[in-house]
């Protein structure tokens, strides 16, 4: 299981089916009614969740688990959106996501160089024709986002819509059928691609930074460390390799039998080992 | 370069806002109801984003001048300071400020007439013949975004006509063109950070050669600007003998000491958790893993060894100096402990 991944949530079938092509992803077995893609390598995946804040919701919790808890992922939500002023077809990304709902609204922080144009995003629980100026409308994005910040931070999770509807041809002319939908998202395939490579690249960075040193998970598995001595152990050990990289650990002496006082003894006399070859050697 | 600049919406008209959107052009601006929707959520990368800040500009509400932890004076009855910036273009691996905020974006408080007010209720406050210093650069670099910001034309012209107020812009940087386009003021400190070039080029990602700043400041000395040299931190490094003696050589080669208002000297120092933060956020940085010792409340390097490093530099300092002018962190602690810091003579 790669340690970062990067996660792509749509609607609608009609909206996966020129993404899957694009991303060359294969069918994945899973539950809840999902349909689930990802690659070879198992780095890339993609849910169809269904339409509305719940499916969204429930589709990252589900790809989250499916891509099996990576250190970190980068995630996606690809679909059509409403916007009172673009023109149909255009591709944007979403630079503030607001729940019409809740009046929250959550900005993601840009990619670097981000060739895309952007717009405000509104989440809205019914399809409408009414548009709030200058803004994007679609029926997940803000449940998608508020989702998936649990396992990723602001830089990585984001949302690409394709404008399908406006003033001009509103949804109830626009003539959204299935055929239509996946030609629309043809066109953003190309933008697809790209933004998942781009954003690979901050999450396995992250991804790294996050991994915890290579002896932690024996270690506290051996000494049976509570939460908070796992945590503590955790910061040892990658001071220990930031100022002694390759050096072995020093022999732990003697833990007591009891499981808490063994644990404790392993952090104390890691910590007195630390700073004792510090002394003698690191300065 | 700024790729996104949030504004909250009230200040999309604000001619402040609008100048320096003007020296943007080519940022794409987002609109927020207030900077904190953008700059305090907990789900942010302080590391991913510091590759790419966003600037938010914003209005500086609450208590605009706070008192400066103590011991950091600079010969003032009374020390304050206020932040027009939050955070830093820079990427100094030992900047308190990534353990400090959830985000890396830099906001900019465009109020900065409210900053006056506040500056003139503490001037009013103070006794008689007391003076109060003002530290324009503790949560940013006092000059780094100058060309973007303007701030130091505006608080210099404010500061001419208040002479129990002194100003200390604190920097990193190099952009001294607003200070050099007018007539020194007798009560600004310019004051640059400086570290051993051999450390700092490793350490102080982003920001200037430290031989650049050292010209930088021999430039503001002809003008007949008053100087600050802050070794503070001083970093412990290998060979921190030759690069703190070498620095202080040339930093008096550059600069005459009638030049030099204050040089201070102070030990690695982090509240406790804002260093916890910045060992998560940079695990494999030999200089954040090193040991600590608690003093005072912040954890700092090892006392002797920070000790030993001070000693020296100030042995290193030349004799024309006159040592009221010399600053040791914290106030009451000198070479020696209980000894005093300011090095009256």
């Amino acid at each position: 299981m790669s340690a970062a991944t990067v996660n792509l949530v749509v609607a609608m079938g009609c909206e996966a089916a020129p993404l899957l092509r694009g991303l060359a992803l294969k069918s994945l077995p899973v539950e809840g009614g999902f349909r689930a893609w990802c690659d070879d390598a198992r780095e890339t995946f993609l849910l169809q969740a269904g339409i509305g804040r719940v499916n969204a919701a429930a589709g990252v919790v589900t790809l989250q688990a499916l891509s099996g808890h990576p250190a970190c992922s980068a995630w996606l939500n690809v679909g059509i959106a409403g916007h009172a002023e673009e023109e149909v077809g255009r591709v944007l990304v979403a630079e503030s996501v607001h729940e019409e709902a809740g009046g929250r609204v959550r900005y993601p922080a840009l990619p670097a160089g981000l060739a895309l144009g952007t717009a405000p995003l509104l989440t809205v629980d019914r399809p409408s024709s009414e548009y709030r100026p200058g803004f994007l409308h679609d029926m997940e994005g803000a449940a998608f986002m508020a989702t998936a910040l649990r396992y990723s931070s602001t830089e990585l999770v984001h949302c690409l819509k394709v404008v399908s509807d406006n003033r001009a041809q509103p949804l109830s002319t626009a003539g959204l059928s299935k055929t239509r939908v996946e030609s629309l998202l043809e066109l953003a395939v190309e933008d697809v691609v790209s933004m998942v490579a781009e954003l690979r690249v901050p999450a396995e960075q992250r991804a790294s930074r996050l991994a915890p040193p290579a002896e932690w998970q024996k270690l506290s598995e051996e000494y049976a460390c509570s939460v908070t001595q796992a945590a503590l152990l955790r910061r040892l050990l990658q001071r220990w390799n930031a100022l002694f990289p390759g050096r072995e650990l020093p022999e732990v002496k003697q833990p007591a039998s009891a499981r808490g006082t063994a644990a404790g003894e392993l952090l104390r006399q890691l910590e007195a080992g630390l700073d004792e070859m510090w002394q003698r050697d690191g300065q | 370069m700024i790729e996104t600049i949030y504004i909250e919406s009230d200040l999309l008209e604000h001619p402040r806002a609008r100048s320096v959107m003007k020296r943007l052009p080519r940022a794409r601006v987002v609109s927020c109801d207030h900077y904190g929707e953008v700059f305090n959520p907990h789900a942010q990368d302080f590391r991913l984003q510091k590759e790419n800040p966003s600037l938010l500009i914003a209005r500086k509400r609450g208590r605009m001048v706070l008192p400066v932890p103590p011991g950091s004076g600079i010969g003032a009855e009374q020390d304050f300071y206020f932040s027009h910036l939050l955070n830093c273009p820079y990427d100094c691996r030992y900047c308190f400020l990534q353990g400090s905020y959830n985000s890396a974006g830099l906001v900019l408080f465009i109020n900065y007439e409210d900053f006056m007010t506040a500056v003139d209720e503490r001037i009013g406050e103070l006794g008689d013949g007391e003076r109060a210093c003002f530290f324009s650069g503790y949560d940013g670099d006092s000059l780094a975004l100058d060309a973007v910001t303007g701030f130091a034309g505006e608080f210099l012209s404010f500061f001419e006509q208040r002479p129990r107020a002194w100003l200390e812009l604190r920097t990193r940087s190099v952009n001294t063109a607003a200070l050099l386009a007018r007539e020194p003021i007798d009560n600004c400190v310019v004051a640059f950070s400086l570290s051993p070039p051999a450390v700092a080029d490793r350490l102080d990602i982003g920001a200037p050669p430290v031989r650049s700043r050292l010209k930088a400041m021999a430039g503001l000395a002809r003008a007949g600007w008053k100087l600050g040299a802050r070794l503070d931190p001083l970093l412990f490094h290998d060979g921190w003998e030759r690069g703190y003696k070498q620095l202080i050589d040339d930093l008096f080669a550059c600069v005459p000491t009638s030049s030099l208002h204050s040089l201070s000297l102070g030990p690695l120092r982090f509240p406790p958790k804002v260093l916890e933060k910045m060992r998560r956020l940079h695990p494999t940085d030999p200089l954040l893993a090193a040991p600590t010792e608690e003093w005072l409340g912040v954890r700092v390097t090892p006392r002797d060894i920070h000790e030993q490093m001070q000693r020296l530099c100030v042995e290193c300092l030349p004799a024309s100096l006159d040592k009221s002018r010399v600053f040791c962190w914290p106030a009451n602690e000198g070479l020696a402990r209980g000894e005093q810091s300011r090095l009256a003579v």
